[in-house]
């Protein structure tokens, strides 16, 4: 789940950099922040997609009734989906600022 | 659906719950096993009431719900299946329990790849190994061929003699009357218990509305 989350999120942050490259070609040199959006509202969106696209691939791959049946709820499940997103999230901001 | 129906599972025993389709067999297993919300109702389990059942809860203290449908992911191995169980409930045997239902050639492939009948042993060897204290399992025998039938009912049996309450539902009346200790009728929304297998039939209107003129040995 966790790998899962992490390939939804790189996914993701690369589709949400496609409208900035053309614009980011043009300017040399190109630095992360020219095609890297960081803000509070698209980290927001970016990790609770991750987090839905992850909860309904467990739904799909009917992973929900076994991890019920280990004791494991849903609440908990999509905490965990969450945990990748955000970290990647938080470092991902932390790099762009420091660059 | 269902209008009064009530089940109590006893430690030891194995209970059928038989019923046209339709009858609400399933759905009264599901809100049990607190995977489907009752509009009103109690779930009682080890001495505890819950108003709104939820099925982690009821897993943590000891129950484990088979349904009809794959309980397996489909995308993981069932060596998977077996390493979760046994890193949330360490005391799992999952050596016996895949010996006893024959999965060991399964454990390296995913359920997807699994055929019906392979799916359910698989299925029944993750519950034997978790080794609940009760069990509910909806429609086990469905499709199965007279060898798997033959291994889910001793697997059945085993969990049974080691004291865990176990609730079948289904419709394979031979299956479920051979291996059955007490039989709970379903009709109309509502249960009935019928008693032991033998006392079942000669219930009159469960021989004439539900086995026909079927005598079940």
């Amino acid at each position: 789940m966790i790998a899962r989350a992490t390939v939804i999120w790189v996914a993701l942050r690369v589709a949400s950099m496609v409208p900035s490259i053309p614009a980011a070609l043009r300017v040399a040199p190109m630095a992360p922040s020219d095609v890297l959006t960081v803000s509070l509202y698209l980290t927001v969106l970016i990790i609770a997609v991750t987090v839905a696209l992850v909860t309904l691939d467990g739904r799909r791959r009917n992973e929900h009734l076994f991890m019920a049946n280990l004791g494991v709820s849903l609440p908990t499940l999509i905490t965990v989906a969450a945990i990748p997103p955000t970290v990647l999230e938080i470092a991902l901001s932390i790099g762009v600022l420091l660059w | 659906m269902l209008a009064s129906a009530g089940l109590w599972a006893r430690p030891g025993t194995i209970m059928a719950l038989m019923g046209i389709n339709g009858s609400g067999k399933t759905t009264l297993l599901k809100i049990a096993a607190g995977w489907m919300r009752a509009d009103h109702g109690t779930v009682i389990f080890k001495d505890q009431a819950f108003e709104r059942p939820r099925l982690p809860t009821l897993a943590d203290l000891g129950l484990f719900f088979l349904p009809d449908r794959n309980l397996l992911s489909l995308t993981a191995t069932l060596r998977w299946h077996f390493a979760a169980l046994k890193e949330q409930f360490p005391a799992a045997n999952v050596d016996e329990a895949t010996d006893a239902l024959g999965v060991e050639q399964l454990l390296r492939r995913k359920p997807k790849t699994f055929s019906g009948g392979e799916r359910r042993r698989a299925a029944l060897a993750v519950a034997l190994a978790r080794e609940p204290d009760c069990l509910l399992a909806d429609e086990p025998f469905l499709d199965a061929e007279p060898s798997d039938s033959g291994a889910l009912a001793a697997a059945f049996r085993t969990l049974a003699d080691r004291g865990c309450a176990v609730v079948i539902a289904g419709q394979e009346v031979h299956d479920l009357m051979r291996v059955a200790d007490e039989v709970v009728w379903m009709r109309a929304g509502t249960t009935e218990h019928l008693g032991t297998p033998a006392d079942a039939q000669q219930n009159r209107d469960f021989k004439r509305e539900y086995l026909g003129q079927r005598t079940v040995t």
